[in-house]
């Protein structure tokens, strides 16, 4: 297991390499120059000042070397400061990141957790109207994206029938309460988790479908076992596992269904960040939640890699 | 292809020996295809309904009852009625023009984004699964970086980079979701490079241009093209998604995702519901039937997927 740990963790580390030097390169070919924000030659800034400012930041230095000082800073949780207010980036990232995780945390549970049950469910009464039905849904479910269903969402449930609150992470003005969160987070939750939802099912169905016709599941049966086991245990332990790859790949479009979310509901994540941060132009804040948000989905995969080969011992041999 | 359309029994009639070539009177592979797609009930309906929109979209500028950018301060935010078939919007332009001209907009993105998307991915691809070595090596990597940012994170920063525009909403678009099918593709040339047949080319002599073009990419490209399908459905999505964010396809042209973007206010939210159900109902609409179509495309083109999923 170790073995297998280490090797992923190696094949890992140049996509990280890759990710960092592709937001460099990205943030570095921007047009306009940084020096600009405190020397303007149009109100006479002069050459000699520009070079002054340019020398003071590091701008005149070779670009691998600012690259492996701006991976040594990064490194270390420092990422720059806002342009628009001087904010540390990384700690405004810090506070954003968690609202995400929250909506991402919720999204996914929601998903998994139904998701998945519809799917055992159509798959042990295939062809019946509830398969039908369920799986003509989820058709729907996957042509959904998240800034549809969430727009639905709150115009139903938010504004028609006031059930929920139209967006925010907390009442203004109320003490900050795990009911109160909940109330928040449930509807947004919901809307971005509906696609997934969806997908969860036809993966599960699908996958069930194939476990339930293989030789074992007789073998099972002829050694007396109930049925209840039979399909509790040995077919579902089989038939969840390429489940999680589907749902560790899912990752990646939960947060980008995030963003869509975040601006419906107002809600104080990273999404609404980054979309402030490409509005202003603020290239330190999108350098910073560029990398933060491709780490986050790498370290996902490096986790969701982990938890397969944990149940799938055949994995750790390959 | 022939040969793995063997063991697949749906075919009516006398299916053709995957050795005999092909004799006359049998169906042919692409009769074959469309026969299996015919039967998927819900991909026909869905492209009788595609067809429909886009007739809509391409007779936009004769069934449109007025201007699609044409501002009218005094009829802003009127209700659907029999002068405004949809409605108005806030600055008083007829939603049901603006809904046909963003057809135009939408489908033509969500087409040609596909068709540079497929370029890219079926070129790495079969870059990738033919010569493998470095070459497969340094594709594959680079494949995992880009597939490392959440797309729209990087279609973002992009926009901030070339600026948003219907050219640059296609490229960034095509630009970012090409690994799927780059994917798709490097397992097909994996492979169909090790078949005897491709041997025996390569013993004529025949050069890797040649076997890439002529004897591999015919038989990769059904499943890659049943994948194209659901690509164009996602570029669809992504589109209006990027628009209904600002960051697409800039004001006065209207895309199903700009005609979106007002809803974000919740005045016009709750009071104005015809000003974003059009676009929304066209968009849910259009991507379902794109989505059944390359259901029924994948069952075409690729029996073996044909097991009910």
């Amino acid at each position: 297991m170790l073995a297998y740990v280490t090797r992923r963790v190696l094949v890992s580390l140049p996509v990280l390499f890759g990710v960092t030097l592709v937001v460099f390169v990205l943030v570095n070919l921007m047009p306009g120059d940084p020096a600009t924000y405190f020397v303007n030659p149009e109100l006479g800034g002069t050459a000699e000042q520009m070079a002054a400012v340019r020398a003071r930041l590091g701008l005149n230095q070779p670009l691998e070397v600012r690259y492996v000082k701006w991976l040594a800073e990064a490194a270390r949780g420092h990422l720059g400061y806002r342009i628009k207010n001087g904010d540390p980036v990384g700690s405004l990232i810090a506070q954003h990141f968690s609202a995400t995780v929250l909506l991402v945390g919720v999204a996914l549970s929601l998903g998994i957790a139904v998701g998945v049950s519809l799917g055992i469910v159509t798959a042990l009464r295939q062809y019946s109207v509830w398969d039908y039905t369920l799986t003509a849904l989820s058709f729907l479910g996957v042509s959904m994206p998240a800034f549809i269903t969430g727009i639905f969402g709150l115009y139903t449930l938010a504004l028609r029938l006031p059930l929920f609150p139209a967006g925010g992470l907390v009442t203004v003005g109320a003490p900050p309460s795990f009911w109160d969160t909940l109330y928040h987070v449930i509807l947004p939750a919901c809307m971005l988790s509906f696609g997934y939802l969806a997908m969860f099912m036809r993966y599960t169905r699908f996958s069930m479908l194939e476990v339930l016709h293989q030789d074992f599941m007789a073998t099972a049966r002829a050694k007396g076992l109930g049925e209840r086991r039979v399909i509790g245990v040995h077919a579902l332990r089989n038939a969840l596992l390429p489940v999680v790859t589907a749902i560790g790949l899912s990752l990646p479009g939960l947060v980008v269904g995030a963003v869509f979310i975040e601006t419906i509901f107002s809600w104080p994540g990273m999404g609404s960040l980054y979309l402030d941060a490409v509005q202003a132009r603020d290239y330190p804040l999108i350098m910073g939640l560029d990398l933060v948000s491709a780490g986050a989905i790498l370290l996902t995969n490096l986790l969701t890699d982990v938890a397969y080969a944990l149940v799938d011992p055949r994995i750790r041999y390959r | 292809m022939s040969d793995r359309a063997r063991g697949h029994d749906g075919i009516s009639g006398t299916g053709p020996s995957p050795l005999a070539g092909h004799p006359a009177g049998a169906p042919s592979i692409v009769r074959q295809a469309y026969e299996r797609f015919r039967r998927h009930r819900l991909a026909m309906a869905s492209s009788a309904a595609l067809g429909v929109f886009i007739a809509l979209a391409l007779a936009a500028p004769i069934i449109q009852r007025y201007p699609p950018n044409a501002i009218d301060l005094g009829r802003g935010s009127l209700a659907p009625s029999l002068v405004h078939w949809l409605g108005t919007d806030t600055i008083g332009r007829d939603i049901w023009s603006r809904a046909l001209h963003g057809a135009r907009v939408s489908l033509a993105i969500g087409l040609l984004s596909t068709l540079i998307s497929m370029t890219l991915g079926i070129t790495v691809g079969a870059l990738s699964g033919y010569y493998l070595g470095w070459v497969d090596m340094f594709l594959q990597r680079v494949t995992d970086v880009v597939m490392t940012f959440p797309s729209i994170v990087l279609m973002m920063t992009l926009v901030v980079f070339v600026g948003p525009g219907v050219t640059n909403t296609i490229l960034i678009i095509g630009g970012v979701s090409w690994m799927g099918v780059a994917r798709l593709a490097r397992a097909e040339f994996l492979t169909l490079r090790e078949q005897v047949y491709v041997e025996a080319a390569r013993c004529l002599g025949a050069p890797d241009r040649r076997i890439m073009w002529r004897h591999l990419l015919p038989n990769a490209i059904a499943p890659v093209l049943a994948q194209g399908a659901f690509g164009v459905g996602q570029a669809i999505l992504t589109e209006a998604g990027l628009s209904f964010l600002g960051l697409g396809v800039p004001l006065p042209t209207p895309s199903w995702g700009n005609m979106l973007e007002p809803a974000i206010q919740l005045q016009i939210l709750r009071n104005a519901p015809w000003i974003w159900v059009p676009p929304a109902v066209l968009i849910v609409l259009t991507v379902l039937c794109v989505n059944f179509i390359g259901d029924g495309a994948r069952d075409a083109l690729d029996p073996r997927t044909l097991r009910g999923a």
